[in-house]
């Protein structure tokens, strides 16, 4: 009789036990290390029943992933994405609007950050962290050429003319150290190119995104501007460098970079002494001051079937004490007002000066199929600086097919 | 004996069942899709296009261009498979004993899965650190860009190709030298023929039926290259090495044009159909 009576209880419990799946984007192992052992299980035994899988997808496989999942039906409760995800789910009714959760929790300490996630006036996304693309360069490598360290380039020319100083080319005049290193394809060469286009007064549509106007004037001298870097006799930045495991500022490849905070916490974790010798330079300016700036969240899967718990571990991982936590981990820049002022943040000098440049941050655009453009526009800038087309007529390819991807 | 007739069905079935869920009912799905357009991430399922999505490959830069670089690959990889396969199976052949050891190691990469080699050799041409440049370095010639010059991304992916083909086809070769019986050979030697004579005129010609079958499964497996490239360079730079294969991944799973994709897979299917039945006929009209 006890032993019916314990295994109907165990039914029972079986029954009401709920599980959530929830995917991180990156696998960063201070992230992994954080979720698995200390957010996860407070987790669940605050909220008995509730079994949270996490699974961590590389940035790269992220959007591949969900697309499949979705079309399969088996799509995260919860998942994480960049803020520029939001317009492409959000019309496609894959995400559930948070606004009505969001009255659970404090939201004006999360101060505009929050309306990164937004699509036609609904809130989508809870931050979790931000990341910027700023100059990052070796101070001991400026000393080295006459450069003073503590005079960052703040422009196109001073970046330019510093990078040529820096530059090193062997006997047959093939780059030897880049004195700016930058990625001649996929997203990371689209990243830059954004942040040169707002630094030129321009943008990739007009404020409704309803025009392409990345092809414009402003369009076309940031990536004019940028063959000049790649220039094979006069440039500063190889064509087509592999991506290595260890960061170039650390092999002595580069001198300077495009840098998001995680690249840094790397070289800080794996080699002090480099990161030692790393500053970070302002956000250039050429007509504007601007730099590229997303922050990445939770989203809530329409077709999950317990949304109250996946919203209940969105609210809990985002709590301010966890969000300090995952932040302080990687050293990334936290979505909360009150975190700007934490210790993490106090003892790192490189992520002050991250945050003290969000006041010229920029995003991409918020529209559906955004993906896919990037992917286009990053095709037609690798045809551009590898001299295969001019950046007149690469833009206006990409425009055309950017055009047709633009919501009817 | 209507009895005998039902007893085969258990035996058969099993299998039948197996080929038809796996294998037919998806060609047939993605058949169908190839006249939609459907993407994954939206609701609604598939829309009928008709022919819209054949008509736009037809017209398409890119899926002219993944042929192109698609073609190249294949033209150069099966070759150069063939010439190096075959010399093996006559070195194995002739010292089959001594060499019998060796067989088994030139034919691991053939078994090996092709992501794990793809990461195996993605550092071999790593440029500064990978062993290809170390060597070159050591001999006083400067690095070579393997991966990084659209000049030369796509013949590094065929250098490793070939080495992880070779020793498949050596097998093959192998078995088929092994059936060409000693004493045709011996009768061309009475008759005056030189080692290269015995081999142009006996051994080859008998080869023949092999080398159909060699060439035929290399158009197939070398035309749906995927793996290689996607790890590899992911088709760049410059979409040098952008595949049909990469391409219809693309696609299907970064641009959630599925409809697209399995026209684009009809579309290689169709070439790989007619450039194998090409070679039949070839072969056949030379007798």
């Amino acid at each position: 009789m006890r032993k019916i009576l314990t295994l109907t209880l165990a039914l029972i419990g079986t029954a009401s036990a709920s599980t959530i799946t929830v995917w991180y984007a990156g696998t960063f192992q201070g992230h992994m290390d954080l979720v698995n052992k200390t957010i996860v299980p407070a987790f669940e035994k605050a909220n008995p029943g509730v079994d949270v899988r996490v699974e961590f997808v590389p940035w790269g496989d992220l959007s591949t992933k969900l697309n499949a999942s979705f079309a399969a039906g088996n799509a995260p409760d919860v998942f994480m994405h960049g803020a520029a995800a939001t317009a492409g789910f959000a019309a496609n009714g894959r995400i559930v609007p948070l606004d009505s959760y969001l009255t659970q929790i404090d939201t004006k300490d999360f101060g505009k950050t929050l309306n990164q996630g937004q699509y036609l006036g609904k809130k989508y996304m809870v931050p979790v962290f931000g990341a910027g693309r700023l100059l990052v360069y070796r101070k001991d490598l400026f000393q080295q050429v006459g450069l003073d360290p503590n005079k960052p380039p703040t422009t196109w020319n001073t970046m330019l003319a510093a990078a040529r100083k820096l530059t090193t080319r062997d006997s047959s005049g093939r780059i030897q150290r880049a004195g700016l290193l930058l990625d001649s394809a996929g997203t990371n060469l689209q990243q830059v190119y954004a942040s040169l286009l707002w630094q030129a007064g321009g943008d990739f549509f007009d404020d409704a995104n309803k025009v392409v106007k990345f092809d414009g004037i402003q369009g076309i001298q940031a990536l004019k501007f940028m063959q000049q870097l790649f220039d094979p006799q006069t440039g500063v930045s190889p064509l087509g460098e592999p991506v290595s495991p260890v960061s170039p500022l650390v092999t002595g490849r580069a001198a300077m970079l495009f840098a998001v905070p995680d690249d840094l916490t790397t070289i800080k974790v794996n080699n002090p002494d480099v990161y030692a010798k790393l500053a970070v330079a302002p956000a250039l300016k050429d007509k504007e001051q601007a730099t590229l700036y997303s922050f990445s969240g939770f989203f809530l899967n329409a077709d999950s079937k317990d949304k109250a718990d996946a919203w209940n571990y969105i609210k809990f991982a985002t709590s301010s004490k966890n969000l300090e936590d995952f932040n302080a981990a990687a050293g990334n820049i936290p979505p909360l007002q009150s975190l700007v002022s934490a210790s993490f943040v106090k003892s790192n000098p490189i992520l002050q000066s991250y945050i003290q440049n969000m006041q010229y941050a920029v995003g991409n655009p918020n529209v559906p199929n955004w993906t896919k453009m990037r992917d286009i526009l990053s095709v037609q800038l690798e045809r551009a600086i590898y001299g295969k087309a001019s950046a007149a007529e690469a833009l206006r390819t990409a425009a055309q097919s950017v055009k047709r991807e633009l919501p009817k | 004996m209507i009895q005998k007739r039902w007893a085969v069905w258990p035996f058969v079935l099993p299998g039948l069942l197996y080929l038809v869920f796996t294998h037919l009912a998806p060609t047939l799905y993605a058949l169908y899709l190839s006249f939609t357009s459907y993407d994954p991430a939206q609701r609604g399922g598939p829309e009928w296009l008709g022919l819209d999505n054949y008509a736009r490959l037809l017209t398409d830069p890119q899926v002219a261009r993944a042929l192109l670089v698609t073609a190249q690959f294949a033209f150069e990889v099966i070759p150069l498979n063939i010439v190096f396969a075959l010399a093996l199976a006559l070195l194995l052949n002739a010292a089959s004993r001594r060499l019998s050891g060796l067989r088994a190691a030139f034919f691991l990469p053939s078994v090996a899965s092709a992501v794990v080699v793809s990461l195996i050799w993605l550092w071999l041409y790593e440029p500064t650190f990978g062993l290809l440049n170390q060597a070159f370095k050591a001999v006083g010639l400067g690095p070579m860009p393997w991966l990084s010059d659209p000049n030369w991304a796509l013949h590094s992916l065929v250098i490793m190709r070939v080495w992880r083909g070779v020793g498949w086809n050596a097998v093959i070769y192998l078995a088929a030298l092994q059936t060409i019986p000693e004493d045709v050979k011996e009768a061309g030697r009475v008759d005056g023929a030189s080692d290269w004579q015995v081999f142009r005129y006996i051994t080859w010609p008998l080869l023949t039926p092999v080398t159909i079958y060699v060439v035929v499964t290399g158009l197939i497996s070398t035309f749906q290259t995927f793996a290689e490239p996607f790890v590899m360079t992911k088709g760049g730079p410059l979409e040098s090495t952008t595949t049909v294969g990469v391409l219809i991944y693309r696609q299907a799973f970064e641009y959630g044009e599925m409809g697209l994709a399995s026209a684009t897979s009809f579309l290689l299917a169709i070439v790989i159909f007619a450039l194998a039945l090409l070679n039949f006929l070839r072969v056949r009209r030379a007798g």
